[in-house]
């Protein structure tokens, strides 16, 4: 499956025009990864969005006590470390390649380049970041007042159900182990 | 009070981010003013919110009411807004907005900013990056507040401290 193909299989990119995809396409770097390769440190600061080509990728989040939890397993046409083209603000979960996989990558400096090369093709894109932002402020407003009203622990995880992967609950997710054996 | 594209550029520079008076121009064609007395509510919780309130001059108060309990979430002073998630994306209120003055407010339809997108994307665009800066800062904050809760083990379901309430809406 190639970059080209899995863009324009995903929603947010059906209203570019075939030249505007490839504009987005020519800014991502596409490459091949190693079983357990991190994209993404929690904690860290980030610079690159990425989307999955081919294969798996999954999000976890440490605990105090060192326990691994699995937030979520992705995979190809998903999406994740969106926020960083808007800020420098720290990754709120690991990313790690599960098996082989193919994954691109749009560095902020390259995104900013697209608003010069392909204004078109880079304001679909900032919109399509724009609307996940909302989706997830709006579950985490909904989970913030249920909390704030007492609601139980079971209906403010339901509120963060569709929420992006970095922005998961721990509790409820599968343990994975212990912070040695991922690393 | 009508006011002028310098005078909207010199309110709310934050959404301009080419300081060009030739973009205040442009978006100010697409306000409608809307003046409120004080106490009036603006948008109840559970409403349908489509658009962009900026706040020209007056203040507002976003609170939250359930069983008979009221919660005071924040402030609105002039120079800020409310409404950028019904900005970009039409849904449902997340808590009650009022104002406490008289107040005038600059109102952008949903509908008026996918026309600005398309005929001014450059605008558009400027506005829209601010408005994400903000909402990636308010996601950041209070979704680590609700995590932090969920995953402490000695959950506390007591009433919110003052600083619970602050970034709803």
């Amino acid at each position: 499956m190639s970059l080209l193909h899995t863009l324009g299989n995903a929603p947010d990119f059906k209203n570019l025009s075939a030249n505007e995809l490839e504009g987005v396409e020519a800014a991502m770097t596409v490459r091949v990864y190693r079983d357990g390769h991190v994209f993404i440190r929690e904690g860290e600061p980030g610079d690159s969005l990425f989307l999955i080509i081919e294969g798996e990728v999954i999000a976890t989040r440490k605990a105090k006590d060192g326990s691994v939890t699995l937030l979520a397993r992705m995979a190809s046409g998903d999406l994740f470390g969106l926020l960083a083209l808007i800020d420098e603000g720290p990754r709120s979960a690991s990313c790690t390649a599960m098996g082989e996989v193919i994954v691109a990558s749009l560095p902020r400096r390259r995104f900013e380049q697209l608003y010069n090369s392909q204004a078109a093709a880079a304001y679909t894109f900032q919109y399509m970041i724009a609307r996940q932002l909302v989706r997830d402020v709006r579950a985490t407003n909904e989970a913030l007042i249920r909390q704030m009203l007492d609601y139980t622990e079971v209906e403010v995880h339901a509120a963060l159900q569709n929420v992006s992967v970095e922005f998961r609950p721990s509790r409820g997710g599968e343990e994975i182990g212990d912070d040695e054996s991922t690393q | 009070m009508t006011l002028s594209p310098a005078q909207l550029l010199r309110r709310f520079p934050r959404l301009f981010p080419s300081g060009q008076e030739e973009d205040a121009k442009t978006l100010l064609r697409l306000l409608n003013p809307l003046r409120l007395p004080a106490g009036e509510v603006l948008i109840e919780r559970g409403d349908l919110s489509t658009s962009l309130y900026l706040l020209a001059s007056g203040e507002l108060e976003t609170d939250l009411t359930e069983s008979g309990q009221r919660l005071i979430l924040g402030q609105v002073k002039p120079g800020s807004w409310v409404g950028e998630l019904a900005l970009i994306s039409p849904g449902t209120a997340a808590a009650r907005i009022r104002t406490v003055k008289d107040s005038t407010l600059l109102v952008l339809s949903h509908d008026a900013f996918s026309a600005l997108r398309l005929e001014h994307p450059r605008v558009a665009s400027g506005m829209l990056h601010t408005l994400m800066l903000t909402l990636v800062e308010r996601l950041r904050s209070s979704n680590a507040r609700v995590i932090r809760r969920l995953d402490s083990t000695t959950l506390q379901l007591t009433r919110p401290e003052a600083d619970d309430a602050q970034g709803i809406l």
